[in-house]
């Protein structure tokens, strides 16, 4: 088979030679290539002259370049980032099966993508239902905040609960586990009545804390607790 | 749509091995839905697409969406990534099918739009005649077909060997040489034909 790593001698040496001569000027030839193109080079005058302007197109095209930022373009393809094989079927599960999950974040637009418009607005309405009174579920009370408040007293400056957290349902402990310290986040209390736990992060770290938790594929929901408790 | 951000051009073909190493360990995550690795790989990507773009596309309009396409099928497709080729070789090609299908979609213009390679800006005199002549040099690569702009654009700026721009573009590597080929020849009839202007 032809692999291109051979020179092919059915073409002259000099025919070669001009033809990888943008190569040898960008270095990726290989070592047996680039001897024969300069053997060839020592010889010939046309292929030295050619060898001088393809050296004077590289250098005026790797002339520094004003480039623009990516941050606007991001911004506009982030919306599109929909989850995908495994994850986006175990959304789609949580959509119909586990409602507190279909709620979470940016992966609850996913249904409205198709189907009739009475579809989408039926679940519209579900998903306020369901978000309203598995918040109910799963908030913490106050009265338990403030006891593991009480019980980290002395302590490290963490704060007793600061995030909310699920988890998707089939994740392994050796996953949660990980997840956790990649957060540098612990578990302060929970299971709630729908799986939630209650984590704690450094107070100064939250909202990065938040974004790590809600990037990880097995993480239903992460929400912060600080607007509830100091409502 | 520049905004001021001056860069060293970072020549893909010669990117080392670790470079490609940590790129295929984004893409793993990737795969497992991490939105953040996706953001690293995206930012690190973008200015470079854009120049390879812009070069093949000559649409500045079209760039953005072409490259947040091409973005999208690394995305949903990263888990398909199976090693035999660099990462970077990787999103090149899937970016270049993407700009293909854009011109298809637009029919493509003939005339090179030339604000896209305008001169910088005056300078000593000899500088000056330098630019001029390589906005020259720009305006007739522009004219070229978009595979021989590619080939061009990836050997003279993102450094990448025949093989790899053979991989990119889908084309067996005598194809590569003969585009560059034709094209340097172009090129050379043109600025010999033009001497006394530059």
């Amino acid at each position: 088979m032809m692999t291109g790593r051979i020179l092919n001698f059915a073409k002259s040496p000099h025919q070669s030679a001009q033809e990888l001569l943008p190569w040898l000027v960008n270095g990726t030839l290989d070592d047996q290539e680039r001897t024969q193109v300069e053997q060839h080079l020592q010889g010939c005058p046309a292929c030295r002259a050619e060898l001088d302007s393809m050296q004077a197109l590289q250098s005026a095209y790797a002339d520094s370049e004003l480039v623009p930022e990516a941050d606007a373009a991001l911004a506009r393809l982030r919306p599109q980032l929909q989850p995908v094989g495994p994850a986006r079927r175990r959304s789609a599960d949580r959509a119909r099966l586990a409602p507190f999950g279909a709620a979470s974040g940016w992966m609850k637009l996913a249904p409205f993508g198709a189907g009739p418009t009475w579809i989408k607005v039926a679940l519209a309405v579900q998903f306020c239902l369901i978000f309203a009174l598995g918040w109910q579920v799963l908030r913490p009370d106050q009265a338990g905040l403030e006891y593991h408040a009480l019980a980290a007293a002395g302590g490290p400056a963490r704060a007793a609960g600061n995030v909310v957290v699920v988890f998707d349902p089939t994740a392994p402990q050796r996953d949660v586990a990980q997840i956790l310290r990649r957060s540098d986040a612990r578990i302060v209390d929970g299971p709630t009545a729908a799986n939630g736990f209650v984590l704690a992060v450094a107070a100064g770290d939250l909202r990065a804390a938040l974004e790590r938790l809600r990037a990880e594929p097995q993480v239903v929901l992460a929400e912060p607790l600080e607007a509830q408790r100091t409502r | 749509m520049r905004k001021g951000q001056v860069t060293e051009p970072v020549p893909d073909g010669r990117r080392g091995a670790d470079a490609s190493a940590d790129e295929a360990a984004l893409l793993r995550r990737i795969a497992a839905g991490d939105r953040l690795a996706f953001e690293t790989l995206y930012r690190g990507y973008f200015p470079r697409l854009t120049r390879f773009l812009e070069r093949v596309i000559r649409s500045p309009q079209m760039v953005e969406e072409v490259l947040n396409d091409a973005m999208m099928v690394v995305w949903r497709k990263a888990a398909t990534f199976n090693g035999q080729s660099k990462v970077s070789t990787w999103i090149f090609a899937i970016a270049y099918r993407k700009a293909l299908k854009a011109l298809k979609r637009f029919d493509e213009p003939l005339e090179a739009d030339e604000q896209l390679f305008e001169s910088p800006g005056p300078g000593p005199e000899s500088l000056l005649m330098q630019r001029q002549r390589f906005s020259l040099l720009m305006q007739q690569i522009g004219r070229m077909s978009p595979e021989h702009r590619a080939v061009i654009e990836l050997t003279c700026y993102h450094g990448c060997a025949y093989r790899e721009i053979a991989q990119i573009l889908g084309c067996p590597v005598d194809t590569v040489k003969t585009r560059m080929f034709h094209a340097r020849k172009r090129l050379r009839q043109f600025l010999s034909d033009r001497k006394e202007e530059i």
